[in-house]
């Protein structure tokens, strides 16, 4: 019987062991996706280029906001991006619109991009020297947190219609984020978000963590974010 | 969600590794805190991914592991059990954890077909 829970599902019948013999494997099965996130962090370092990784929950606004960074950016640096979801290609067209490179990645039921994954992507779209590699991951705010993709920079979105207590809820996320970015500021004269609170959960999660208040809508804190994604070729 | 595919990484790599002539009674997995596995859902997932890789009833034997740590308040290397723990000695959080991010089959424990 099911020794978890006490369910009745039927487990293994015993056995004597004096039949059995013992073969060595001592495999990692994660080894595989840790070669591809290597590769990427070598790939990215050759090419002078910089990889950020852009984490949030479905509609949180990951595209508009990687839109309106590309159109900030304005070519310095040039931009490519790796588009994520389970299905359709609309973010990918969304993002075509800028006239950045894009590869769009359907996952079908997986919860998460992997490295193996966005190192294949590069072979589609052979980014400039010195390029921004943007990975727009599949909208989900647990999976993504503990899958390295080889990134410089980890960016956690958070949309000020989400709720204030996001951070608590999803502690993963925001320990691994390098930057958090609170989207659709426009909204705030129309919901309960305290952004004094949020900053200080975050801040609770990773000491030190910065966070840009944005609006892809109106621009607001685009400027901001692309200093700071311009500030990864710093050191 | 990705502790079936997982699933299957692990019985496939035990089915090739099993010798001919042998059944595959055991898989002896080690699971770290880091890894991103929830030991539970791995569980659950495994009976499901050895039928379709046509292993039977071969069981799963997950050990859990701890990491290790070290402390940016007092210091010290601690173990932990995961990436949520204090410093067991002075109480300071986050802890600097080190490794534990392996997903390893260790072993295989196989047993002649005749005897089945």
């Amino acid at each position: 019987m099911c020794d978890h829970c006490g369910c009745g599902q039927p487990g293994q019948p015993p056995r004597d062991g004096a039949s059995s013999v013992v073969v060595p494997v001592g495999e990692d099965v994660l080894a595989h996706e840790r070669a591809h996130a290597e590769s990427l962090r070598r790939r990215i370092a050759e090419l002078d280029a910089r990889l950020v990784n852009v984490i949030g929950g479905p509609g949180c606004g990951k595209t508009e906001l990687l839109s309106a960074l590309i159109r900030e950016l304005g070519g310095d640096p040039p931009c490519a991006v790796v588009e994520g979801d389970l299905a359709t290609d609309n973010d990918a067209r969304r993002i075509a619109e800028t006239g950045a490179p894009v590869h769009q990645v359907t996952t079908g039921t997986v919860c998460h991009l992997t490295a193996h994954d966005v190192d294949h992507s590069l072979d589609h779209l052979s980014p400039a020297r010195g390029a921004l590699l943007l990975v727009e991951n599949v909208g989900n705010l647990v999976c993504p947190s503990v899958f390295d993709l080889g990134e410089s920079l980890r960016v956690v979105c958070l949309s000020v219609t989400e709720g204030t207590d996001k951070p608590l809820k999803y502690p993963v996320a925001f320990r691994e984020a390098g930057l958090v970015v609170l989207t659709k500021t426009d909204l705030l004269p129309h919901v309960d978000f305290d952004t004094d609170a949020a900053r200080q959960m975050i801040d609770d999660l990773r000491p030190g963590t910065p966070v840009l208040l944005t609006s892809a809508r109106d621009g607001v804190g685009v400027g901001a974010l692309a200093g700071h994604v311009r500030g990864l070729w710093d050191g | 969600m990705h502790e079936l595919a997982l699933s299957h990484q692990i019985c496939r790599l035990a089915r090739d590794r099993t010798p001919p002539g042998q059944r595959l009674v055991k898989v002896v997995v080690e699971c770290g805190p880091m890894s991103g596995v929830v030991p539970e859902a791995l569980e659950h997932c495994f009976p499901i991914a050895a039928a379709d890789v046509g292993l039977g009833d071969a069981a799963l034997e997950l050990v859990r592991l701890r990491a290790s740590a070290s402390c940016p308040g007092c210091g010290r290397g601690v173990e932990v059990e995961s990436m949520w723990d204090c410093c067991p000695e002075c109480g300071y959080g986050p802890l600097t954890v080190r490794d534990g991010r392996d997903l390893r089959v260790v072993e295989l424990e196989v047993e002649e077909l005749s005897n089945v």
